[in-house]
């Protein structure tokens, strides 16, 4: 699972609690709301309120979605999405940058030859 | 599939040694068998398929051959983390609203 050729990460901040926000990942109405693309995937872990893994059938590539909730002090959820594709090739660098969503994304890029 | 290629030739750990050693520069068999602990067949076996996926390139002197990197061939991964970088965010705003119109 850490040794992907290519992964994106994006965390945020939600004002909401775990419990909840797990809710909106799960339940099949909820979760087609925000994340249409989800039709295809299986179940890989699953702890409630905590961490839910799948994996996603792509068109190209076979990919693996990881959610991981953990409440903050203000009685919210810091959510982070892994999401890398799943094979065992490059090691992979990683840069940091800035995006929407109040938090910051982490691209993991394969190491490209100079 | 050409993408799906890259993909499966570089799921073998020599192979993608062997193609990072190429990234750096180019090669001959004998120089690069010298940094693995495997026969000149199985380098050459391990070129042939690199070559089959665009990834690798053989340059032709005399009776010697030499071989490099192509990187461009990874393309579709740069594409694939390109695509979601921008996915993300944009699905999470809208789990934010989700999350607004839902019960407590």
């Amino acid at each position: 699972m850490t040794n992907s050729p290519a992964a994106v990460v994006t965390e945020c901040d939600l004002p909401d609690a775990p419990n909840k926000v797990w809710k909106a990942l799960t339940v099949p109405e909820l979760l087609a709301a925000w994340l249409p693309d989800a039709v295809d995937y299986e179940v890989l872990a699953s702890e409630p309120d905590r961490l839910l893994r799948y994996r996603w059938r792509g068109n190209e590539f076979d990919s693996v979605v990881t959610f991981e909730l953990t409440a903050t002090s203000t009685g919210g959820t810091h959510l982070r999405v892994d999401h890398r594709v799943l094979a065992d090739v490059l090691p992979f660098r990683s840069r940091t940058e800035p995006v929407a969503c109040g938090g910051g994304a982490h691209t993991m890029l394969l190491r490209r030859a100079a | 599939m050409p993408d799906t290629d890259v993909f499966r030739t570089l799921a073998d750990p020599t192979r993608r040694a062997v193609f990072e050693r190429l990234c750096r520069r180019e090669m001959s068999v004998t120089e690069l068998k010298a940094g693995f602990p495997i026969s000149q067949p199985a380098i050459s076996q391990h070129l042939a398929a690199l070559r089959g996926a665009g990834l690798v390139c053989e340059r032709r002197e005399g009776r010697f051959a030499y071989y490099r990197a192509q990187p461009q061939a990874l393309g579709p991964l740069v594409d694939w983390v390109d695509r979601y970088r921008l996915f993300w965010p944009e699905r999470l705003e809208k789990l934010k609203n989700v999350l607004k119109d839902m019960e407590p």
